[in-house]
Order: structure tokens, then C-alpha cells, then sequence
């Protein structure tokens, strides 16, 4: 044969160049009772995904997935999509967690929007993690700031509150500006015990359900978090100036 | 030259889309190799390069829908108003541009009429339809259908798509608005509304597109995209509910009728990951999904397809596709960062 040398001077797209999408990983729950299951997947041939449990980036020396796992351990999941053509995906991560303390009552000083009221006024407490989809009855969705009481049935010892929340900036959707918790020993006298300001985003696309952690360490009858929404959207954003969304599924009280 | 380079480059380096160089893989990649994109009998080569401008000279905003004019041309809406109009030739030149008046110019369709080609567009900001000789003189605007009853106000109107019969009777599609459907005669008399906004077989949630089925020239009917629903909708041509034809986790725009085949932009995918997530589709003579260029491979489970998504980030917001005799697909996005059409060419 003689050299039949290949052309690369193509002027059409060249598949190396094109990114796969992340796997869709889906988790029975993401609050961990006993144990839930969780399964990765793209739908598409030749592909291959790797995985760790130990929050760190995967990559094609960590774990092929091949089958659901089943975990009882709460921590940070990672997944990637690999293919002979294509550029490797972004890292998929979904954070699971521990069952809660169970609050005995919540009591709401602000209102969500009535479109996105959630399944109630214990949406955030009910132990249910919601989807990436902001229609998902698991979120709960406010156009103002978001206050509440959680009251504990006893004094009990709190070490942390898990706040789960949509970074969704193309539905409008961002992260909160400021978390404040303050505690109360009786139920009714409450002091400030932290406050934490979240960096505002500064561009994005990409539809993510992120955690808070706030430290508490104290033993308490209840907890008042006030969640301030950003004030306006930021002026990079298509809506620049207007009322941007907040939108929360969960706190879980550790 | 150089700043053209420049610019094509930075456009695909924002989007998911990455320049090589940037790269290295352990995967053992096969380098250099083109782009093959969709399913089965339709596959495609992807021209990321075709129809590309001077932003400066002559801008788009979101590509809304393209046509293919007699004459082979390819004539795009975009809601620029320094040039609402944009033709190319079948390989991306420019050859002219036209039209400052149309904020919402969103559907376009070509209307032949006794060896002329007119045009009809819907802009959603002026609530009206507006037809045009092919070279932007106005031969009439429509308003919204008051008389009717079916609407408050002429805001309530925001048309989206049009579709012409062989008669010249044509359809408006409120996609945007209060999702009906009106029937006009060639005058642009009003003749029959049908539709309406709803989860019933014959209403819609965003009646995004309709188009002429006229495959069976026997047994015409209307096509109609639900698309929040990810449904096709078959009518027939005096408004009755015939069928519906479910394209799971698809937002499909208008359809587009190509020979034996229906061509679909599929805006994004209803569950992702990330919301540029959208893809093309292609249903065969027996409306059977065949090809999903960009996404997860169609298949049918006991008669129902499965949900179909985004596999790789080439498209953005694909909203509409022009076939050509040769069966290349001309794509326009919508909120893609002022981007210019793709070609695809079938392999």
C-alpha cells in the first residue's frame, strides 16, 4: 500500500472539540435514612463513567460505574462521562446527607410566592430533597427575603443547619446574599449567633442544587433564619436590575 | 480577516465548544475527526463557520426561523432591527439584507403566489402578522382577531408561527399569547379560530409552530407544537383534534415538512443539567422519531419513545431548521450569544 496519507484540514466541527454533557445522576433521596440508591447514566454509545466518593475529581483512573449503587454513607458523589471521540464532560455532583433532627414547628414571618408555595409551609422540612427542575413542588420559591422559626420539640444540641438552595441564573434563579441564624434557648428570646455573606455570582448558565453549611454547636428550643434574596439581579444577567428568585428545598438540622 | 478568525474562535470557546490546543486527554482520543452528528438514516456533518458576519456590519440577536426561497436562497428572521432580513446563498454568503421594523419578527414563512415569493412574518411585540414581497415591501398587516372574542386586548396577541395552504388560505399559531389557532382566507379574512390555551386534546400550552401536512396530498392536516408539553398535534384543516404524537423531553419548535420527513429545532431538553441543552429531531413518514442530531438515540419501547435528551453541547437554543434540496439543514438559535446559523451537511 502506498502511503495513503489522511487529510486533517478539515473545515467542518472536529468531535474532540465538542464537550459531552454531564451524566444525569438520580438518587431515590438525597436525605440518607437507612440507604438510598443512585444511578449515573448518558444514554449514548461507547460511553464510559467514572465516579469517587471522596469529593475529589473523577477521572479514567477512579471508579468505572457500572450498575446503581446503593449508599449509606452521606457525603459528595462525583461522576464524569468519558468517550474515545468526544471531550470528556464536566464533573456531575450530588451531595447526600444525613437525616435530620425533625423540627416540631415552623413559623414563616415571610411569604413565598404564591406560584411557588412548595408543598406547604414544612416544604423545608420535610426530609425531601427537590430536583434540578425549579417546577419541582420540592422548591420552595420566594421573589423577597425568607425568614422563619423552626421550633425543636425539646432542647436539643444542633451542630450544623444544611440549607439547600437553586443556582438557576437563566430562570432567574440565584443564590441567597446573606444568611443570618440566630438561636433562642426558650423559644422566645432569640440572639445572633452567625451571619454569612455568599460571594454574588458573576456569570453562569449551568442549573445546580447547592448546599450551605452554618455552624451552630448550641443547644437549643429554636433556630431563626433569615435568608436574604440578592437584592437585584446582577448587571451581566439579561434581567439586570429586576427582582431576582430564591429558591430553597430543604434545612436540615444536624 | 484575522479579527474574523478571531471572532469565530471566541464564540466557540464560550459555549461548551472548545478549541483543541486547549486540550490533552489520557482517553485516547481519535483526533481530527469530523463531527458526525445524529441517528439511523440522518447523519450529519456540522459547518460551525457557515453564514458567519461582521457583528459590527451586519448583527443578529436571536435567529428566530429560516427559509429556503425559488430561487435556493436561504432568507433568515432575526429580531435585529438594523436588518431583520438576512439572505445568504446556500454557502453562507451574504448576498442581501432588509428590514428595521419587526422588535419580535419571530415566524417566517414563504408564501409562493403565482410565481412570486412573498413572505409572511408574526412579531409578538407589534401583535401582528405582516406580509411582505421578498424583498420587504408590505402588502398587509394583521391585527389581533377582536372580533372574535377571544381576546382582551391586542397584547394578549403574540403570534409565533403561520402556515400557507396551496390556496392561500393561511393559519396563525398565538404561541406566545392566548394560543389559538385562526384560519385566514389569501385576503387575510378570518375564517375560523380554534385552540385555545390548556391541557385538552385540542388546546395547547405554547403553540409555538404550525405547519401544512401535505405529505398525503389525499389527506392534508395541520401540524401543530405544544411545545411546554413536548407534543405534536395533528388537526385537520377545519380545526378538529385529530391526534397527538408525544416527543418525551423534547420542546420542539414549529415542524417543518421536508420531503417524506418532519424536521424539528427542539429548543432545549425538558431535564438537564445545563439549559442551553437543546438538539434537533427528525420523524420519518410514519411520524416515528429517527434522528436525534445532538441527542441520546430515539427508541421505541412498546410503541413509546423514550425521553430524549441533550448528549453533547454543539447546539444551544436551536428555535428553527431550513432543509435544502440536497437535505442540508440550515439551524437558527435563539439566545445563543448573537450567533449565526449552522450548516449541516447529510452524510
Amino acid at each position: 500500500m502506498l502511503g495513503c496519507k489522511q487529510e486533517h484540514s478539515s473545515a467542518m466541527l472536529q468531535s474532540q472539540d465538542v464537550r459531552l454533557v454531564k451524566p444525569r445522576v438520580l438518587a431515590t433521596s438525597k436525605i440518607i435514612d437507612t440507604s438510598v440508591f443512585v444511578s449515573a447514566e448518558l444514554r449514548m454509545d461507547g460511553i464510559e463513567i467514572y465516579m469517587t466518593s471522596d469529593g475529589t475529581e473523577p477521572s479514567i483512573n477512579s471508579k468505572l460505574y457500572t450498575q446503581p449503587l446503593q449508599i449509606s454513607e452521606p457525603g459528595i458523589y462525583k461522576f464524569k462521562a468519558y468517550h474515545r471521540e468526544w471531550q470528556e464532560s464536566e464533573t456531575e455532583t450530588i451531595t447526600l446527607l444525613r437525616k435530620g433532627i425533625s423540627a416540631d414547628t415552623i413559623i414563616w414571618s415571610s411569604k413565598p410566592h404564591v406560584k411557588y408555595s412548595g408543598k406547604g409551609i414544612n416544604t423545608l422540612v420535610n426530609n425531601n430533597k427537590a430536583s434540578v427542575n425549579y417546577m419541582d413542588p420540592e422548591w420552595v420559591g420566594f421573589d423577597s427575603n425568607a425568614n422563619a422559626i423552626t421550633v425543636f420539640k425539646e432542647k436539643t444540641f444542633i451542630k450544623t443547619l444544611d440549607i439547600g438552595y437553586l443556582n438557576n441564573p437563566s430562570a432567574w434563579i440565584f443564590p441567597p446574599e446573606q444568611i443570618e441564624i440566630f438561636i433562642s434557648e426558650n423559644g422566645l428570646d432569640f440572639v445572633a449567633l452567625e451571619k454569612l455573606n455568599l460571594s454574588p455570582l458573576t456569570s453562569g448558565k449551568d442549573q445546580r442544587v447547592e448546599t450551605i453549611q452554618m455552624t451552630i454547636n448550641k443547644t437549643v428550643k429554636a433556630i431563626k433564619v433569615e435568608v436574604k434574596n440578592v437584592k437585584e439581579i446582577p448587571s451581566w444577567h439579561e434581567g439586570a436590575g429586576k427582582t431576582a428568585w430564591l429558591f430553597m428545598d430543604e434545612w436540615i438540622f444536624n | 480577516m484575522k479579527r474574523r478568525q478571531f471572532l469565530e474562535k471566541s464564540a466557540l470557546a464560550s459555549f461548551g465548544i472548545l478549541s483543541s490546543s486547549m486540550y490533552t486527554s489520557a482517553f485516547g482520543f481519535e483526533r481530527n475527526k469530523d463531527v458526525i452528528i445524529g441517528h439511523n438514516s440522518h447523519r450529519y456533518k456540522v459547518d460551525m463557520n457557515w453564514g458567519n458576519l461582521n457583528p459590527l456590519q451586519v448583527p443578529v440577536k436571536d435567529c428566530h426561523e429560516i427559509v429556503q426561497d425559488s430561487k435556493g436562497r436561504i432568507v433568515m428572521l432575526t429580531n435585529h432591527i438594523k436588518n431583520n432580513v438576512i439572505i445568504y446563498d446556500k454557502s453562507g454568503k451574504l448576498l442581501e439584507t432588509w428590514g428595521t421594523d419587526f422588535p419580535g419578527g419571530h415566524g417566517l414563512t414563504l408564501i409562493k403566489e403565482n410565481g412570486d415569493d412573498f413572505l409572511l412574518i408574526t412579531d409578538y411585540e407589534r401583535h401582528q402578522i405582516i406580509k411582505t414581497t421578498i424583498d420587504g415591501t408590505v402588502v398587509f398587516e394583521i391585527d389581533y382577531p377582536a372580533e372574535t372574542g377571544k381576546y382582551g386586548s391586542k397584547e394578549e396577541f403574540k403570534p409565533t408561527e403561520t402556515t400557507v395552504l396551496e390556496n392561500g388560505d393561511f393559519y396563525v399559531a398565538d404561541g406566545y399569547g392566548n394560543q389559538y389557532i385562526t384560519h385566514y382566507n389569501h385576503k387575510g379574512e378570518l375564517l375560523n379560530i380554534f385552540g385555545g390555551r390548556g391541557t385538552e386534546d385540542a388546546q395547547f400550552l405554547n403553540a409555538h409552530g404550525i405547519c401544512l401536512d401535505n405529505r398525503n396530498p389525499f389527506d392534508p392536516c395541520l401540524l401543530i407544537s405544544a411545545r411546554e408539553q413536548n407534543i405534536l398535534k395533528r388537526f385537520s384543516l377545519d380545526g378538529k383534534y385529530l391526534s397527538s404524537i408525544p416527543v418525551p423531553g423534547a420542546l420542539i419548535c414549529r415542524p417543518v415538512v421536508h420531503k417524506k420527513d418532519i424536521y424539528f429545532a427542539v429548543l432545549k431538553s425538558k431535564e438537564a443539567a445545563n439549559a442551553d441543552s437543546g438538539f434537533l429531531l427528525i420523524m420519518d413518514e410514519n411520524n416515528k422519531v429517527v434522528s436525534c442530531p445532538g441527542a441520546t438515540s430515539p427508541e421505541y419501547a412498546q410503541g413509546t419513545l423514550n425521553e430524549l435528551y441533550q448528549s453533547i453541547r454543539l447546539f444551544q437554543y436551536p428555535h428553527d431548521v431550513c432543509v435544502d434540496e440536497d437535505d442540508n439543514i440550515y439551524v437558527a438559535q435563539w439566545n445563543s450569544g448573537n450567533t449565526y446559523p449552522i450548516k449541516l451537511l447529510r452524510t
